[in-house]
């Protein structure tokens, strides 16, 4: 009986679901092929204007239908935080005169269609530029007899976007602030609004877009009476927490040098020019002990570089071994706070076979990572001039005439390819400096000198970002001193 | 009854006028003496008729200090100099001879109504964890008798006593641990005087109610403590920093 009811029940139920769905659809609706209908923004990129200056962009915008029935509204707002959302214009072309204060904005750019209601957004990144400032582009620091000073160049055939000019600031020092600079330049470095100029003499921040100097060495300190002498300043690390002064490493707030690194136990340490920054730890190569030394955010202790990883590689608490060249790329890991740091790689010499010649790679999150000789690498002994990947694991090196390639087998981590990469100094001309160009890892930067005409020539050279391969000279600039160190300027 | 009401207000205005005759007693100075009264320097720290001073929050490097007392004659200026006494209250001051020092003749110079009295007050093993309190009293002579106690809001009291008193005593500052920043703590571990010391010592910063952690102040403080101890213990190899309990002076290591 139960059973039966439980039947009469079930019955009742499937009947009151699927009895309605015979009813017929009598809704009063049928479908229309909307027409296709966006906003091309495919190679703008950032775009940048100086404050109370006019912004001009033309959105391409594709649409199957009227043209002139299309509304449009453009917007600006700030990138980050809270602020006002501002109307700029409402007609089809944007060419509006930007009074907004320096700093990041988005443009935003809404076009309506008013038969079928449908709306397209594009957005536009902007950096609103104090007013005279210089834009994005390649510093070099050169050397004109004994004078340093800056240039920036500035093309789109390396930089993305749509009003990129075809300029060479040169001077920028001089002309900005009345000032020369003396030594050898070691550096330059970007720090949020900051480039960070290092020479043999002088350490120097000043604005990204102006150029005007903000600070000289001593103002790096907290307090200015603490500053040591410049000793052979070699190397700032990116993230401003420290630099090395002669052998000494120097580390403070991040914003401030405080007092020297100790040394984490009795046997003091000397200090290779080459940093290598993290996110919250960063570390130095001793080349005293032949060991790498971590130090901690805000710290001034030095710590034994505990993640040993493949101790089959190297030991990095010692690896008997001189550090000779350094720079970082690939690969690229997450730290403990999920921030992108880079490896470090440097070419080392044995400190008791002194000819031998190995490349060593490393990052805190994995330890050892390679240990290759590279003995056998055309001109390797000679060689002074560094740099490596961020995208495959390969670096480039160079004597003063080739420009050489090293490609590490990353899984084995001891074995590696070396060749040509594709680039010879041409003529009476030499290699003085060399710089993957790290925004997107597809162009080397080479500068030379050429002793008989006293001139120096910038080259951009297309690079594989997979190989390290150099394809073709795109550019050439000329018309300068002897480039020493260069560095990307990217607003 | 209007008699009644005159001769009322008869008898109270003769009352009046009878003790509007009385000799005003309450002004010291009726008979003409000179008077002689000592009061402290505001910039120095005084406040009311005493000093109070810390050689704690200096560097340790710094053994004394000269604090002035100000003295002011009250009086008409003279055309020579005058002389005046001034003397070391024994009941009230503990301070040992050789923790001050103070010179022996005072002198109002010709034409003047002020002079300043450098006394030196000095660090001693006994201030280390007591105070040292000096009590200076204006003594009759026969150019000043001791003059009146003037208050003055703002500034300090001039009278004819001061009080001195000084420590190396160190006192935990509050913001060391307490809310809301507990700065000091977060870097340099749990208060002693040997690392307030230090602090002092190796920023000469002595306030800290403006510290808050991971400013460039903070680790100001705390990277120059972490260089202070280690060159002090790499100099006393065998001997590292002890703290007042006899515990080795460490700091957190991040």
């Amino acid at each position: 009986m139960k059973k039966t009811t439980c039947y009469i029940y079930f019955l009742l139920l499937a009947g009151t679901i699927l009895f309605p769905m015979c009813k017929k659809d009598n809704g009063n609706y049928n479908y229309i092929e909307l027409p296709a209908f966006s906003i091309d923004t495919t190679g703008v990129g950032r775009v940048s204007v100086e404050q109370n200056a006019t912004l001009a962009l033309a959105p391409k915008i594709t649409f199957k239908g009227d043209h002139g029935t299309l509304s449009f509204l453009w917007r600006i707002y700030l990138a980050s935080g809270r602020g006002v959302i501002d109307t700029l214009s409402t007609a089809d072309k944007l060419e509006e005169t930007i009074a907004n204060a320096p700093g990041s904005y988005f443009i935003e750019l809404q076009v309506k269609e008013p038969k079928n209601g449908i709306t397209a957004l594009a957005v536009y990144n902007l950096t609103v530029q104090e007013q005279d400032a210089v834009p994005s582009g390649w510093l070099v620091f050169e050397n004109k007899d004994g004078i340093l000073d800056l240039s920036l160049v500035s093309s789109n055939t390396f930089i993305s976007g749509s009003n990129v000019p075809e300029l060479v600031y040169r001077d920028l020092l001089y002309t900005r602030n009345l000032e020369n600079l003396s030594g050898t330049a070691r550096q330059i470095q970007r720090k949020n609004s900051e480039i960070i100029l290092l020479t043999t003499d002088d350490m120097l921040a000043v604005s990204a877009s102006t150029f005007k100097i903000n600070r000289h060495f001593n103002q790096f300190f907290f307090n200015a009476s603490d500053a040591p002498f410049v000793k052979d300043a070699k190397s700032y690390i990116n993230n401003g927490k420290a630099f090395v002064n002669g052998t000494d490493v120097y580390r403070g707030s991040g914003n401030f040098f405080n007092s020297k690194i100790i040394s984490p136990d009795s046997k003091g340490y000397e200090a290779a020019p080459y940093l290598i920054a993290g996110s919250y730890n960063d570390f130095f190569y001793d080349q005293l002990n032949g060991r790498y030394i971590l130090m901690s955010e805000g710290s001034i202790v030095g710590r034994p570089f505990t993640k040993k990883g493949d101790l089959s590689l190297f030991s990095p608490e010692n690896t008997g071994r001189k550090m000779l060249l350094g720079g970082q790329g690939y690969p690229i890991v997450s730290d403990y706070y999920e921030e992108l740091v880079l490896s470090s790689w440097g070419i080392f010499t044995d400190k008791v076979e002194t000819d031998r010649r190995y490349l060593m790679i490393l990052n805190e999150d994995n330890g050892a990572l390679a240990n290759v000789d590279v003995s056998s690498a055309a001109n390797i002994r000679v060689a002074d001039l560094f740099s490596v990947g961020n995208l495959n694991s390969f670096a480039l090196y160079s004597d003063g005439q080739t420009i050489r390639k090293i490609q590490v087998d990353m899984v084995k981590g001891t074995t590696a390819i070396f060749g040509d990469a594709g680039f010879i100094s041409p003529g009476q001309e030499v290699i003085t400096a060399m710089e993957i160009y790290k925004p997107t890892n597809q162009f080397l930067f080479v500068a030379t000198w050429n002793e008989l005409t006293k001139e120096g020539k910038l080259y951009l050279v297309q690079m594989n970002e997979v190989s390290g391969d150099l394809t073709e000279i795109v550019k050439v600039w000329t018309g300068f001193g002897k480039i020493e160190a260069m560095g990307s300027k990217i607003n | 009854m209007y008699r009644c009401k005159l001769i009322i207000s008869s008898f109270f205005l003769s009352l009046f006028i009878f003790f509007g005759c009385k000799k005003n007693e309450q002004d010291p100075f009726f008979n003409g003496a000179t008077a002689l009264s000592i009061s402290g320097d505001a910039k120095q720290g005084a406040v009311g008729d005493s000093l109070v001073f810390s050689f704690g929050v200096l560097n340790s490097d710094v053994t004394d200090t000269l604090i002035k007392l100000h003295m002011r004659a009250i009086g008409a200026p003279v055309d020579q100099d005058r002389q005046f006494v001034l003397s070391v209250n024994s009941q009230l001051s503990d301070a040992q001879s050789d923790e001050y020092e103070i010179e022996k003749n005072f002198i109002i110079p010709a034409n003047s109504l002020s002079a300043i009295v450098p006394i030196r007050i000095k660090r001693s093993a006994r201030t280390e964890s007591a105070s040292a309190t000096l009590v200076m009293d204006v003594s009759v002579n026969e150019n000043f008798i001791p003059g009146p106690k003037l208050e003055i809001v703002g500034q300090p009291t001039s009278g004819p006593r001061f009080t001195l008193r000084w420590t190396s005593q160190l006192t935990k500052p509050a913001a060391w641990d307490d809310f809301p920043y507990a700065a000091l703590y977060f870097c340099l571990g749990e208060y002693s005087t040997a690392k307030h010391q230090i602090i002092i010592d190796a920023t000469g910063i002595t306030t800290y109610d403006d510290v808050m952690a991971v400013s460039d102040r903070w680790y100001y403080i705390y990277n120059k403590c972490l260089e202070w101890l280690n060159t002090y213990n790499q100099a006393h190899p065998d001997a590292p920093l002890r703290d007042e309990n006899g515990d080795i002076v460490e700091f957190p290591i991040f």
